[in-house]
């Protein structure tokens, strides 16, 4: 199995002067990461007793619900063995991968007490739904750096340790969507002890919700992921519009299932008065719900829409930043009305929060760069392949 | 020991808890003084910058602090026995009979002690995920911000006392029997008894009582609690009881689950290895 011609024998990283400026920043926010392990929240942060998850712990919600895409799209290509999504399945991975190293680290910043962070797999506290969303958190991102040691070692000269991860795959796989599937409805779960949470988002269904939108804001990520690296690398993105079109039109399903789902949520709990009362939540819930909820999914069940570049891409930002927005709504908005301090991050904590994400990024373009991400899953396996060879070799 | 009693069968009504009657209390803060001396916590001005954070210098509702496990809050209102004048609650943390606190912490860090106080009872394995702070129904519990490794503080009911059959060194300390001590039974019989003597004098509502599921620090008053800075919105059900709910279920999924995608996956792989046989 010959790797591909372009990789030379060494790893490479383009630096472009927007990539120097990230890595500069990574320079500031490693100065911001010593500060807070040596001197602690008190002076690095905002947080008071009662906005006590601040900037640091939300970041979590977010990069973990965009993380989603990777075990959406698993299950489909690899489970179901759907050949259709076998070209961008390795780029959910890896988003997925990145996603969850920056909820880790950004729990590892926020934790008062850090050096205690393995008591919890000691000490076992089995009713806190804190301890399943931990467990699963990390047992799934040991599988999922193990997944992308079977992309990364196709290129690194090491046999036994590739015929050992290949072997093992089938079991990572089958194993490893159970995890996600279980913490992320616990992280929505978090937020049923948080009784004071505003009543249009509190439900005793919040797990379910939580899960839901992991799943269909998948479909919504990869084909923007997909989007922009091939515009960075100069791909052509038409390649692979027959695998994103038809990924989001289960993102869709997903959608409309979230929606009535919601609805008879509201209606059950007679809580529809705490959406139309005007109120900044009210507002921010309909925000929420109507322009990046219902217009992606009108616009990803509409054929023409969905089967253009600028519609499927512009459905998928829409989707994602309603997502991210409902994360938001949850930890700040909706939790608002409940104090009577105010919260607004230090420049630490900006800090902090923009490095993990630059830091992300800038490791998912070395991988792209240097593995075969972008290509989707490798020939021999690919029946499909023989079909899009001829327009690469061409384009 | 944390198992057992987290799955004792507990009679609510004898475990040990706190009656505040608001219309007793003169605002003396002798309660607030005995505290700091009980648990050696040092005094730090009002006015002071960082105290507490995010809001300086409320003198008449001060936040608990790590430094004061117990503050009096001053509201200005007009009580059901005719007068406007300002009244005193006591705010510290509720002792639930079923805590959240407890329930939460991914650590066992916390205990619901036999005898009723919900102590914070192992600082050394605590993680600082200020989970329990998030959950808490009522905001009492607090975190050591000034501190590089901060950890929880909480009201323990002065256990160590509490253990030895003494009072805690608040209510020992109260010179107007505005706190009283006892097992939760008798103090809600007490206080029943009292809103029933005296209609005029107390609305028909103990605080604590079904709050949550109830707690151990009891509350009655001659004004409406929600103006005496209590949310109008905590629950009357035992959070805990939504949690395990929830939780009890993932040993079954963690289980099911992936028995489930191997099955897919086998007979997936079949079909599309018999299609491309075609």
């Amino acid at each position: 199995m010959a790797y591909d011609e372009r990789y030379t024998s060494r790893f490479g990283f383009r630096l472009t002067p927007l990539r120097w400026a990230m890595l500069a920043f990574m320079v500031l926010f490693l100065a911001v990461a010593g500060y807070r392990f040596a001197f602690g929240l008190g002076p690095v942060t905002n947080l008071n007793d009662q906005w006590t998850w601040g900037l640091w712990k939300y970041l979590v919600f977010p990069a973990v619900a965009i993380a989603g895409c990777g075990y959406g799209t698993v299950f489909l290509a690899h489970v179901l063995h759907i050949k259709r999504f076998y070209p961008v399945v390795r780029v959910a991975m890896v988003v997925s991968l990145l996603g969850y190293s920056i909820a880790m680290v950004g729990l590892l910043f926020d934790i008062t007490v850090y050096y205690n962070f393995w008591r919890p797999f000691v000490y076992w506290g089995y009713t806190s739904i804190l301890f399943e969303v931990l467990w699963c958190m990390t047992l799934y991102w040991t599988i999922q750096i193990l997944e992308f040691g079977h992309i990364a070692f196709e290129r690194i000269d090491a046999p036994l340790i590739y015929k050992a991860l290949d072997k093992a795959m089938p079991v990572l796989i089958c194993f490893g969507i159970m995890l996600p599937t279980l913490h992320q409805a616990s992280l929505g779960g978090l937020f049923i002890a948080t009784t004071h949470l505003y009543p249009a988002w509190w439900s005793l269904w919040i797990p379910w919700f939580f899960m839901i939108s992991s799943l269909m804001v998948g479909p919504a990520v990869v084909t923007f992921s997909c989007w922009a690296l091939c515009r960075i690398y100069g791909k052509n993105f038409s390649d692979l519009m027959p695998s994103l079109a038809s990924l989001c039109l289960v993102g869709a399903a997903l959608m409309v299932f979230y929606v009535a789902l919601k609805v008879w949520d509201l209606t059950a709990r007679g809580a529809w008065d705490y959406v139309f009362n005007g109120t900044l939540q009210g507002n921010m819930f309909l925000l929420e719900h109507v322009v990046f909820l219902l217009v992606p999914l009108v616009m990803f069940l509409i054929p023409s829409i969905r089967n253009s570049v600028g519609g499927i891409v512009t459905a998928s930002i829409l989707t994602g930043v309603g997502v991210i927005l409902n994360r938001t709504n949850v930890i700040f908005t909706g939790m608002a009305p409940a104090y009577t301090q105010t919260y607004f991050p230090t420049w630490m904590e900006w800090v902090g929060f923009f490095g993990l994400i630059f830091g992300a990024l800038l490791v998912i373009l070395f991988f792209v760069e240097n593995f075969r991400v972008l290509e989707g899953v490798s020939d021999v396996e690919t029946a499909e392949k023989p079909a899009t060879t001829p327009a690469t070799v061409q384009g | 020991m944390e198992l057992l009693e987290r799955t004792a069968k507990r009679d609510p009504s004898e475990l040990f808890g706190i009656l505040f009657d608001v219309n007793r209390c003169i605002g003396c803060r002798a309660c607030q003084m005995a505290c700091k001396q009980a648990h050696n916590l040092p005094y730090v001005p009002l006015n002071q910058p960082h105290r507490p954070r995010g809001e300086a210098g409320n003198w008449n509702t001060p936040h608990l602090t790590p430094y004061d496990y117990l503050v009096m809050n001053a509201y200005l209102a007009e009580g059901k026995d005719g007068e406007t004048k300002w009244r005193h609650v006591r705010r510290a943390c509720m002792h639930c009979v079923e805590p959240i606190c407890f329930e939460a912490c991914f650590v066992h860090a916390y205990r619901k002690t036999p005898e009723g106080p919900v102590v914070y009872m192992d600082p050394g394995i605590c993680v600082g995920c200020r989970y329990c702070q998030l959950a808490c129904p009522f905001l009492t519990i607090q975190v050591e911000w000034e501190e590089v490794f901060s950890r929880i503080s909480k009201c323990p009911m002065c256990y160590e006392r509490v253990k030895e059959g003494q009072q805690p060194a608040c209510v020992a300390a109260c010179p107007t029997k505005a706190l009283e001590f006892g097992k939760r039974g008798g103090l809600l019989a007490k206080a029943r008894d009292r809103i029933n003597k005296n209609p005029d004098q107390y609305v028909d509502h103990i605080f604590g009582e079904k709050e949550v599921g109830g707690t151990s620090v009891l509350y009655i008053s001659s004004v409406p609690f929600e103006e005496l800075g209590f949310s109008e919105d905590i629950i009357d059900k035992s959070i805990p009881k939504y949690t395990w709910k929830y939780m009890s279920k993932a040993p079954f999924l963690a289980v099911s689950l992936p028995v489930a995608f191997a099955a897919l996956y086998v007979y997936t792989k079949k079909r599309s290895g018999d299609e491309d046989g075609h």
